[in-house]
């Protein structure tokens, strides 16, 4: 067998096993519903991420701020200088 | 009936991962949690009416059976979440066409993984559809096509199914022009050997 007639005897297979799939006609509403609802997913989960981080932040600042003494610099080490013209 | 006429509101059907039905996403939208954006959309709906069809078939071709349209679906799926990073938008039907072929290979790759454990692979109800509207002469060639290694059945669907020039179908399979030749006469020969064989 040559390579020509194998080609045309595949592109006719090819041809009819084609033919022969018929898609789904409901298909383009169960995909745009299944990319819609992957999209919310992505977002609320983006978000709860973005909450947890900012959560976090937030109770390891006051947990910080609640271990120093009340008369220990929090940001600065050092007595406190003031500044300004009438030193 | 046209994907662009079903671009309407959703209703009642779950996605393939479990998704919301119809009535979660209009009470969703009623909140303000609209996540539709018009023009990836639009360009989406579009790609859809115009390649949906042609996938299913190609998944099918390639060997996907029963599982072509999930396969479709999930490169639509793909497509959509990373439309904002597609760098050219005229592309989009060849990564369309690359998303199902990778598929297809994956799907492969894991019936292989599953026919070595005891549990028994249920024959595919489509391909068995498929087989009976063939000719004799043309179940062999079918036959022989599915015996060919993923590379090389992909290869000569896209060029001779496809119509694809060697560079688009080194672009739908990732690979160099040189590879795609290589693959193509490869696979024509055991085709050729397995057709002079079953004579």
């Amino acid at each position: 067998m040559n390579e020509a007639e194998t080609e045309q005897r595949l592109r006719e297979t090819l041809g009819v096993l084609a033919a022969g799939v018929t898609p789904d006609r409901d298909a383009y509403r169960k995909v745009a519903a299944t990319w819609r609802w992957r999209e919310l997913r992505r977002r609320l989960l983006a978000l709860l991420l973005a909450a947890v981080i900012i959560v976090t932040a937030v109770v390891l600042g006051l947990w910080l701020l609640n271990r120093v003494a009340a008369d220990e610099p929090v940001v600065f080490q050092g007595p406190a200088v003031a500044a300004g013209p009438w030193q | 009936m046209t994907a662009t006429e079903n671009a309407g509101p959703i209703a009642g059907t779950a996605g393939a991962d479990g998704g919301p039905k119809g009535g979660d996403m209009r009470s969703l939208r009623n909140r303000g949690l609209d996540l539709r954006d018009p023009e990836r959309e639009a360009e989406l709906t579009r790609l859809f009416d115009a390649h949906h069809h042609q996938l299913v078939r190609l998944a099918a071709l390639l060997g996907a059976g029963g599982d072509a349209e999930d396969v479709v679906a999930e490169a639509f799926c793909d497509l959509y979440r990373r439309w904002n990073r597609l760098r050219d938008p005229a592309k989009a039907a060849s990564y369309l066409r690359a998303s199902v072929c990778n598929q297809v290979r994956m799907r492969h790759r894991h019936l292989a993984v599953v026919r070595r454990h005891p549990e028994p692979v249920r024959p595919d109800a489509s391909s068995a559809e498929q087989e009976a509207v063939l000719r004799e002469d043309q179940r062999e060639v079918a036959a022989a096509l599915l015996r060919l290694p993923d590379r090389q059945r992909q290869a000569l669907v896209l060029r001779y199914w496809l119509d694809l020039g060697e560079r688009e179908v080194a672009e739908t399979m990732g690979i160099s022009n040189g590879a795609v030749k290589s693959h193509t006469s490869r696979g024509m020969a055991a085709l050729a050997r397995s057709l002079e064989q079953r004579r």
